[in-house]
């Protein structure tokens, strides 16, 4: 049967040592490529992808396995291995938890990968902030100003705003034409070679030009997503307005003479508590520019805005609260800003456990091979 | 008799560096050294700062003037008490020819000059470094390189001029006088004119000599370890905001005074007075400052470059020569050499107070430590003289590096933020650089058994086999410390940056040690390879280390790019290139192959 020989291949040692160095070539080609492209766009093509491809004109040619591939064929060739040539028994198992260990640590980037959520919060001296934000998401709010007593807030995700798209919603009177959009735009007055003709009829947008830009994966920039957006409803178009990252201000429609406000913000993350950063201070090294150490002292009210604890957040001491974790990320605006990174990674206690199991089973296994070789030695 | 030949050897080397107690013209020169003051966030000796920043202007820690060698504490005191006298000194160091050009100097004109020799071209170059510095680094042309260098080197220089004294002149005793009398009685003098007068001119200088220091020699009234230390010109402007003029500040502006006047014993009384408040108020201070002294005067590590070169020579020697007697005094030598790199490591620890690995200057030293330790071992199970061999080479080899990575000057510089934790430093750091050691390791006895198995017409095969057996197992002591140490990082990483692992070039480089190491393992374990090519293996561990260690701190992205150098980049091309040629040499089979036995 040709299906038994491919999987005794499939399970093989060679297979193995393809894997491992094939690996190998892939971590060095995609840490090459971080010196010109940033980490963030080497991990997206080289590591989180089945294929890395080079992109020729509109193709995009795949040309060396991706970080999925090997995990993939890891796994397959471990448990190949296991069904078809290893016996676990009480002599191997040490290496048995130790390839064990392993799953679990492809296992635990799985999980990291598919459900981590990673944004930034950043709250000046003195501020309150009860959301963070994702850079790399945009989400279109409208903002329903009519009650006196509440504004009434719509937000549509990125993912969503698609050219010819109309957008309705229960909370919203009219629709939303999406005639045109840009993953990333720069914003200019003056209209030049490569500016698109298209303008806004109303808002700030009527006296902007538009310049569509690629998109970038670099590490410190992000993309001002741009869209045209057109309000109409059943009896006529009440006029295109010019939406972007880049516009942070929000625009004002009037429709029936009531009043909204929409635009197009970093995507945020809100929580059902908020904090408060009472202080910030950098400490340096006397006489010199170098950081010593950086701290933020926080007080954490919860939903119904009582106080629940104050705290210090400072490198290498988050603070752990309701499932997601505060790292002090930066700081900013003459040291009255703090950034806090956000990160919410169900798994992550996986790679914890991934290596203690890896570790000692590594101990073990060189610990007995140790023994049987002095036994050796001394025959 | 040989017990005889290692002791003197150590005495000699011992002795050429310590040399006679410094004094010249009776200025008690050993006692200034030992002066504390604070420099780039640290406490330090006037001996260090001296060395740092003479190694830094001038490439080598001793200056020659007129044939007479000038040291560098006696440069150090020229230049900040007695400005005029060292623009003679021909400290500043210039190759290149366009530079040298720029000064009317040409290359038959030697390349040292001094202060005097430039003065007049500053601003040419000042304007021509303002230039340089925006463009690119990457794209800078060595001109431009050398050009940045050496108005960054004037600039130091300047600063050095202007920390104790105002280089354009000026009398501290007559500056310490007139505040005196003002502090005397502070009310009435205020309404008087033209001590009023006086005082604005003190202001004015006072005030442009603490923008300008270089370090801070004056300490703080608090008594804490922590606080930031004065400079003179700060010195002086206290005394004024203080109505209190700090016995430090009389002490400095009298010895300053007295070495003008070339009065040794003056100099010398008021030194002393100065140390005797300092190692009162302060204890820990003077007795730390006299161990980095000691610790400067020694140079550890480099007499055990020396001993280690002798201890490999002897061993060479000894395959062909002389083999058992060779051998005991190579492998006492190289336990020397050991003792003394220990010795100077764990001083390099109480000093800082820091784990054994804070930058890439101690990593080097650390992976030369760590290396030889595990070699030494090795020896003591096969006693084959390879782990002589393969120690002394690595240890005088990574001492040779970290050598030339001192060249900036400080080597103890203070940690920043996220690296200021001594339990990670201690944990993962040391760690993954116990994976290195253990992985050149295996590699240059990789090059030990390819130079061997070429040159040797009928290689041992028990040899061969033992030498396999040596590299597996100390591969597997390095897929663990390697495996512990990088897991360790990404637990820090988790701690410190919310994420266990984020695909940064460092976390990489220590992922393709990981993998490689396991590589090769697995071929050998699956018999799928020989013993010549398990050594060819070992010997391409080499390149993925020194990429991993040195490498990605070149290509200067992601979280972990602090310990970048220049120079290093070629060296670290040519030792891969020569691991490349062994790997070649050793892939060329000159003799029969046999399957790998373990």
């Amino acid at each position: 049967m040709n299906i038994k020989k491919y999987l005794y291949r499939l399970a093989s040692f060679k297979l193995t040592i393809i894997c491992l160095t094939g690996s190998l070539i892939l971590v060095f080609l995609g840490t090459l490529s971080q010196v010109t492209n940033g980490v963030y766009f080497a991990v997206k093509t080289y590591f989180q992808s089945f294929f890395v491809t080079a992109q020729i004109g509109e193709l995009h040619i795949p040309y060396f396995p991706g970080g999925y591939f090997f995990a993939i064929l890891f796994l397959l060739n471990l448990i190949g291995a296991y069904t078809f040539y290893f016996k676990i028994s009480r002599h191997k198992i040490a290496l048995f938890l130790l390839h064990l260990g392993l799953v679990l640590f492809i296992f635990g980037e799985a999980v990291n990968v598919l459900f981590t959520d990673e944004s930034q919060m950043s709250i000046k001296v003195g501020q309150a902030r009860n959301y963070s934000e994702i850079y790399r998401q945009t989400e279109l709010v409208l903002i329903d100003k009519s009650n006196p007593d509440y504004d009434q807030f719509t937000n549509i995700p990125e993912k969503q705003i698609r050219e010819g798209k109309e957008i309705a919603a229960n909370s919203i009177p009219f629709k939303l034409k999406i005639k045109k959009t840009y993953a990333n735009a720069k914003l200019t007055l003056k209209k030049n070679s490569n500016a698109i003709d298209h303008t806004a009829s109303q808002g700030v947008g009527a006296n902007l030009f538009i310049e569509p830009l690629p998109k970038t994966n670099a590490d410190n920039q992000i993309n001002d997503f741009t869209a045209f957006v057109e309000v109409i409803d059943n009896e006529k178009s009440y006029g295109v307005w010019l939406l972007s990252g880049a516009i942070d201000r929000p625009q004002t429609i009037n429709y029936n003479e009531r009043e909204y406000e929409f635009l197009i913000r970093p995507k945020r993350i809100f929580y059902p508590f908020s904090i408060e950063l009472t202080d910030f201070k950098k400490e340096i090294y006397p006489g010199t520019n170098i950081p010593k150490s950086f701290q933020s002292s926080v007080k954490i009210y919860n939903n119904l805005g009582e106080f629940d604890r104050q705290t210090e957040i400072f490198m290498n001491n988050p603070l752990y609260y309701q499932g997601k974790t505060f790292y002090q990320a930066s700081f900013g605006d003459n040291d009255t800003l703090s950034i806090f990174q956000v990160v919410n990674n169900p798994g992550w206690l996986l790679p914890y456990i991934a290596s203690g199991l890896v570790a000692i089973s590594m101990l073990l296994q060189f610990i007995l091979r140790f023994y049987s070789f002095q036994g050796k030695n001394r025959s | 008799m040989k017990k005889l030949i290692i002791f003197a050897l150590l005495h000699l080397t011992t002795l050429s560096q310590t040399g006679f107690a410094e004094t010249e013209n009776k200025f008690d020169l050993e006692a200034a050294k030992r002066l504390p003051a604070q420099e780039d966030g640290r406490i330090k000796p006037l001996d260090t700062i001296a060395r740092n920043l003479l190694l830094m202007i001038h490439g080598k820690q001793t200056l020659l003037y007129k044939n007479k060698k000038i040291t560098p504490i006696k440069w150090l005191l020229d230049m900040t008490m007695d400005p005029g006298t060292s623009k003679q000194y021909p400290v500043f160091r210039i190759d290149h020819p366009e530079v040298l050009s720029l000064i009317n100097k040409s290359q038959k004109d030697g390349k040292y000059y001094s202060f005097k020799d430039i003065l007049s071209h500053i601003d040419r170059i000042q304007k021509l470094a303002i230039a340089a510095s925006e463009i690119p680094e990457n794209d800078l042309d060595q001109y431009q390189n050398a050009v940045l260098m050496l108005a960054q080197q004037i600039y130091v220089y300047e600063r050095l001029n202007n920390t104790l004294v105002l280089a354009e002149s000026q009398n501290p005793q007559k500056d310490i006088e007139k505040l005196n009398f003002f502090l005397q009685n502070p009310k009435k003098n205020l309404k008087n004119d033209s001590v009023i007068k006086e005082l604005r001119t003190i202001i004015n200088e006072e005030s442009m000599l603490s923008n300008l220091a270089y370090f801070q020699n004056l300490t703080p009234l608090e008594n804490s370890d922590e606080s930031r230390w004065y400079n003179m010109g700060e010195g002086y402007l206290l005394s004024l905001n203080n109505l209190y003029m700090n016995p430090d500040l009389q002490l400095y502006a009298a010895m300053i005074d007295a070495y003008q006047q070339k009065n040794s014993v003056s100099f010398n009384a008021n030194l002393h007075n100065l140390q005797k408040i300092i190692s009162t108020k302060h204890p820990n201070i003077a007795s730390s400052m006299s161990m980095e002294v000691y610790y400067n005067k020694i140079q550890p590590f480099y007499i055990a470059i020396i001993v280690y070169l002798f201890s490999f020579i002897l061993t060479v020697i000894s395959w062909i020569y002389l083999p058992k007697r060779l051998y005991k005094i190579a492998l006492s030598l190289l336990i020397i050499g050991f003792f003394i790199h220990t010795l100077g490591l764990i001083s390099r620890m109480i000093i800082e107070g820091r784990p054994p690995v804070t930058n890439l200057y101690s990593s080097a030293v650390f992976v030369g430590w760590g290396s030889v330790l595990m070699a030494i071992i090795l020896e003591k199970i096969y006693k084959n003289s390879f782990g002589i061999a393969v120690s002394s080479i690595i240890g005088s080899l990574t001492l040779i590096i970290a050598h030339h990575l001192a060249s900036k000057g400080e080597t103890m510089e203070m940690m920043r933020a996220v690296l200021n934790s001594n339990f990670w430093l201690s944990t993962h750091v040391v760690t993954i650089t116990i994976g290195y050691s253990a992985t050149f390791l295996a590699g240059f006895i990789g090059c030990l058994y390819i130079i061997k198995q070429a040159i040797i017409k009928n290689f041992d095969q028990k040899l061969s086999r033992e030498m396999g057996k040596m590299v597996y197992g100390v591969i597997s002591f390095a897929l663990f410390f390697s495996f512990v140490g990088t897991v360790l990082g990404g637990v820090w990483a988790d701690q410190s940056w919310g994420r266990f692992w984020g695909w940064d070039p460092k976390e990489n480089g220590a992922l393709l040690i990981i993998l490689w190491n396991a590589t090769v393992l697995h071929a050998a374990h699956f018999r799928l390879i020989t013993t010549r090519v398990f050594m060819v293996l070992a010997v391409f561990g080499n390149i993925i280390t020194s990429f991993s260690w040195f490498g990605v701190n070149m290509l200067g992205v992601g979280l972990h790019s602090y310990g970048a150098t220049d120079r290093a980049f070629f060296w670290l091309t040519i030792f891969i290139l020569s691991q490349i040629l062994f790997m070649v040499l050793g892939a060329t089979n000159f003799h029969s192959n046999r399957r790998c036995d373990n």
